[in-house]
């Protein structure tokens, strides 16, 4: 188990450093480099200032020195400084990266719970009503965009005269005022999930359903929930764990949306600032933590089929 | 005299079996429905100029932030634009990207997932590695990465798009082509002398196509969501086109006092993509050789 771990966290890092040369690659196709884009629209270009910023972020030098020098910055978690306020890039990602944190994972357990336990009723009650309306709803869950939702709640809130209130507090700093903040928007990015979730949970249930051992669990008296629970679900889990870190990735995506809309200043909304203020080293970072947040993801979902199947834990030992 | 009859036939098996889908589609009272809805939207979209009652970009400053009437069935926005004229020009645009998206993402993922999982070795390796790096970001992240990088106009997003939904595209159509090669009639077509190139077209790519066409049906309705996420953003579809996501963003400022600003864009946006995602999974259904 634990070499298996270590070997899945090598090759992790090993595409993490695909993405990092990928992404610095991606920044020296722009036509017109950086420096030459930041100056002209500020409106001042002239050949010394072009040169003297040049040489001031390195990009004289060859490109190979280049991406050594940022590489190994990175190695050792200096990121560079952002090239509008200044600041650590490292110490505005890692202010950006709790608020995120917190909402995908407060999203993944709501979303989690909702989809599962959608899926299981709509197998459990399969051809009835109930199923039925699951079912419209898990499709259309799917095709409203959270862009849509999360405006359309607070329209919603907007009618019945409740605001969130502002500005965004940390859950340590002011408990009760940050759930209230995080609450509407983790709501959003769950529906999403328990839609994908609920699918493929009922389909995943219904074939497990009509295996010999749940009779055979039937008949030897165990409850009905027991069945269904203990023999049922456990049994169904692995392709649902699967898609629950495929989903991890579009709750991501759905976050640098849905931070906007709830101006809470996570990562999605330190990457929209920076891309809107052209700050290179800022968007590089987000980038790559992202990339690293899914990499540890996928790490954690493939360590977690081990708890789930055991069969699967012997062939690993 | 016998090249074309054969073509003739071959012409006559492709349209039977083009018909066959249809049939299948219109046989579930879902795909019926979605198909329906579908080709209206798609009338409305690609006549909007002719049932659009206003120029989408006509500011009306006596009628500003209109409510739904009569004359404004949409209402208007903050400098009098009629709502229902920018909708429907939107859904052109969305139409019109999703579209592009989907044709470059099947073209351009189905040739290299087809020459990754036919050659193999090195090429393999290269193309399975950036594949795996792109495919680690988050499709929205990396869409804006790259239309950051890019800059706003219309082009610009359709390969933004495109780039995200690519590494899917080569890794299934790979696996397809692995599947497909340990098939007699390729080694068959291998001892016969047939090219590399010449395989690949005329017995990898048939194989793969109906895979590639529920991915990219299943694809058009993400890439429209896509699309309007960029855009609201502000590095999608740059202003002045009506573009839905860019509504939605501009109604942002007006969420207490105006909601059908943020209603109607994203009703179209969300009629569009449910209609797309059934016919994606209609089209499943029929053309998966499970089910026939």
């Amino acid at each position: 188990m634990l070499t298996f771990a270590l070997r899945r966290a090598i090759l992790g890092l090993l595409v993490l450093a695909t993405v990092a040369v990928l992404v610095f690659v991606a920044f020296r196709f722009v036509p017109g480099d950086i420096v030459n884009r930041q100056l002209e629209e500020a409106g001042a270009v002239t050949p010394a200032l072009l040169a003297e910023k040049r040489a001031q972020l390195g990009l004289d030098e060859p490109l190979p020195v280049q991406f050594y020098n940022w590489i190994s910055g990175v190695a050792a978690g200096d990121l560079g400084k952002s090239l509008w306020s200044g600041r650590m890039v490292s110490d505005q990602i890692g202010a950006a990266l709790a608020p995120t944190l917190q909402l995908s994972v407060l999203a993944i357990l709501i979303g989690g719970i909702l989809g599962i336990g959608a899926g299981v009723a709509a197998a459990l009650w399969r051809g009835t009503p109930v199923d039925m309306v699951l079912r419209v709803a898990s499709t259309v869950f799917l095709a409203v965009p959270q862009l849509w939702l999360g405006l359309l709640t607070l329209t919603a809130l907007a009618a019945i005269g409740y605001f969130i209130p502002l500005p965004y507090r940390g859950f340590t700093a002011a408990p009760l005022l940050n759930l209230q903040q995080v609450v509407f928007p983790a709501a959003v990015l769950a529906l999403g999930v328990a839609a994908a979730l609920s699918r493929l949970t009922r389909s995943a249930m219904l074939e497990v359903v009509g295996a010999d051992f749940i009779r055979a669990a039937h008949a030897r008296g165990v409850s009905p929930s027991g069945v269904y629970l203990r023999h049922g679900l456990k049994n169904a889990l692995i392709p649902v764990l699967t898609l629950l870190g495929t989903q991890f990735g579009n709750l991501l995506s759905g976050t640098v949306i849905i931070e906007r809309i709830f101006n809470i200043p996570g990562l999605g909304n330190l990457l929209f600032e920076s891309v809107a203020n052209r700050d290179y080293p800022v968007i590089q970072a987000a980038v790559l933590t992202y990339g690293l947040i899914t990499i540890l993801v996928n790490l954690a979902v493939d360590l977690s089929y081990g708890l789930v199947d055991p069969r699967i834990r012997e062939a690993r030992a | 005299m016998s090249t074309t009859n054969l073509s003739e036939e071959t012409l006559a098996r492709r349209e039977s079996r083009t018909l066959a889908v249809l049939r299948g589609i219109m046989h579930e009272p879902v795909g019926l429905i979605a198909l329906l809805v579908l080709v209206a939207v798609i009338l409305l979209a690609l006549f909007a100029p002719l049932i659009a009652q206003y120029d989408p970009l006509f500011q009306d400053r006596r009628a500003v932030l209109r409510a739904p009437d009569v004359v404004h069935w949409f209402g208007t926005d903050d400098i009098g634009r009629d709502v229902l004229s920018r909708v429907l020009h939107g859904t052109r645009i969305s139409l019109f990207v999703g579209l592009m998206v989907v044709a470059i993402t099947m073209l351009v993922g189905g040739i290299i997932g087809l020459i990754s999982g036919f050659f193999g070795g090195w090429i393999d390796m290269v193309i399975q590695r950036v594949v795996e790096a792109l495919d680690t970001l988050p499709s929205l992240i990396l869409s804006l990465f790259i239309a950051a990088l890019l800059g706003p106009s219309v082009r610009n997003v359709i390969i933004a798009v495109a780039m995200a939904q690519i590494p899917r595209f080569v890794r299934v159509v790979r696996s397809e082509v692995l599947k497909i090669r340990a098939y007699d009639f390729m080694s068959a077509a291998r001892v016969l002398g047939a090219s590399p190139w010449r395989i690949i077209l005329t017995h990898c790519a048939p194989n793969v196509m109906p895979t590639m066409l529920v991915m990219g049906s299943l694809t058009f309705g993400v890439a429209i969501m896509t699309e309007a996420a960029l855009s609201f953003l502000g590095v999608g579809t740059p202003p002045p086109n009506p573009s839905l996501g860019t509504m939605l963003s501009q109604g942002t400022r007006f969420i207490g006092t105006a909601p059908w600003l943020i209603v109607f864009p994203g009703l179209m946006l969300t009629i569009s993509v449910l209609v797309l995602n059934l016919m994606g999974d209609v089209l499943r259904d029929v053309l998966d050789p499970r089910n026939r």
